[in-house]
């Protein structure tokens, strides 16, 4: 990928965790996310939010469930139809 | 003995008009709130949520542990995300990738684990009723079930294209041409009334007595009692005109809080100022109230729909505080009741009033005079 995959999704993921709440980065692709501040809702909605960056159809990513980080971007590599240039225009397609 | 320990209310007096929609409207609102909603991915109300949600008040509560805490989720309507809608193509026109994400009390459940340990979770959706009728709820579960504290966080959006479809067409809220033609928000008017939709959100924390003296901090108001009223009516989205549900409601908010119609002095009313509800209100307010003064707040921030009851209250304790009762905004002609002018707080208890659509009435009575 050309974007930063951990930076990005930090960003997401820091999207989906209100102020209130501590986030702390995600910095190896072998974490679990059940491991994370994200609660399983979460989760699902930081998948939508990386399949809306990478162009997956919505009846693709609605039906994966990721476990760990690796298998989030395992997912995006077979079924990205577009890829954002840097960080800064993946967080502006969403 | 029931204390609103503390909250954090958000609104606006802010205007801005919404003019590529059938109805055009002024709506009292944050814009950046539906920033990028077309995506599908953000929601406005989770968004307005968050304004209130204090991360320093969110971590008191969570380190400051009671026995028994509950956590309410009043949001007015039952899809707490609004309504997705497809009838204009502008920014209000968005739909939710995420259906689970808009349920009530799917976010309930999320926000409340915010507070740590939680042991009852509730929804209300009782309209614009909402957020005051659960004032209901917080005195019983503190007063028969042993709850040290209720924590109450009202949000609604309804700031979107079905909503003003609605209300722009069967007259309810203002127009931008009745607005041209003179008419200004106010309430118990004769020349001018009706209301303008807004965005607001409260958070609200109650505890009981125990939990309040074991704490520095000092209460905002004191929770007497309050009720919720109906009425037998043919028309849901109507109001008797003899106030019958306002009535009610006050009576049994006084019944609960062991006090007399005299022993109130203020009355936050719901104030909506469209004919019926002008109607409804004052019929329920004088035929319990003979001595009293009531104002109004949705001329001035717009009507917040489910979370108004308890975030105008919260703006009547601040301007009680001040030392003043506010005025209703643009009354035309002069009156001391329903009141035309400022007046310096005369001091004594509040009845706070709501309503909403399905014949719900709700009634709180408060202190704030007590805590001085």
């Amino acid at each position: 990928m050309i974007v930063d995959f951990l930076e990005l999704l930090n960003k997401v993921a820091r999207l989906n965790i209100p102020d209130y709440q501590d986030f702390t980065p995600i910095n190896n692709v072998e974490v679990m996310f059940r491991d994370t501040e994200l609660d399983s809702l979460g989760v699902i909605l930081v998948t939508m939010y990386i399949a809306e960056i990478y162009g997956i159809p919505e009846n693709v990513s609605k039906e994966f469930n990721p476990a760990a980080v690796c298998d989030l971007i395992s997912f995006v590599e077979n079924h990205k139809t577009r890829s954002p240039e840097s960080v800064e225009e993946a967080m502006g397609w969403i | 003995m029931i204390f609103l320990r503390d909250y954090r209310i958000a609104y606006t007096t802010d205007t801005e008009l919404i003019d590529d929609i059938q109805f055009p409207q002024q709506v009292h609102w944050f814009p950046e709130t539906y920033d990028k909603v077309k995506t599908g991915l953000f929601y406005p109300p989770h968004r307005m949520a968050e304004k209130v949600l204090d991360s320093s008040l969110v971590k008191d509560i969570r380190e400051n542990r009671v026995k028994k805490q509950a956590f309410i989720l009043a949001s007015g309507n039952a899809n707490f995300a609004g309504v997705p809608t497809k009838h204009y193509d502008n920014r209000l026109d968005y739909e939710y990738k995420s259906l689970a994400l808009s349920l009530t009390n799917v976010y309930a459940g999320r926000i409340a684990q915010a507070f740590g340990n939680i042991d009852h979770i509730m929804t209300d959706a009782s309209a614009c009723a909402s957020s005051l009728k659960v004032m209901m709820d917080v005195q019983t579960l503190i007063e028969f079930y042993g709850f040290n504290r209720i924590i109450v966080l009202s949000v609604e959006d309804q700031i979107n294209n079905a909503i003003l479809q609605f209300f722009g067409e069967t007259g309810a809220s203002l127009t931008w041409k009745q607005e041209q033609d003179g008419l200004l928000p106010s309430a118990f008017d004769n020349v001018n009334g009706g209301f303008r939709l807004g965005q607001g959100a409260v958070l609200a924390v109650f505890e009981d007595e125990q939990t309040m003296l074991s704490r520095s901090a000092s209460p905002k108001a004191r929770l007497l009692g309050a009720s919720s009223g109906s009425e037998p009516c043919t028309n849901a989205i109507g109001q008797r005109e003899d106030g019958q549900g306002f009535a009610n409601a006050i009576k049994g908010a006084l019944h609960n809080a062991e006090l007399d119609a005299d022993d109130i002095a203020i009355i936050k009313t719901h104030g909506t100022g469209t004919r019926s509800n002008n109607c409804s209100e004052k019929s329920g307010i004088e035929s319990v109230f003979k001595d009293f003064i009531a104002t109004s707040y949705k001329p001035r921030i717009g009507h917040t729909m489910g979370a108004s009851g308890l975030l105008e209250t919260c703006l009547l304790i601040e301007d009680l505080n001040k030392g003043i009762v506010p005025k209703i905004l643009n009354r035309s002609n002069v009156d001391d009741r329903y009141l035309s002018e400022d007046i310096t707080n005369p001091g004594g208890k509040i009845m706070s009033l709501a309503a909403g659509m399905g014949n719900i009435y709700a009634a709180a009575v408060f202190d704030v005079e007590c805590l001085r």
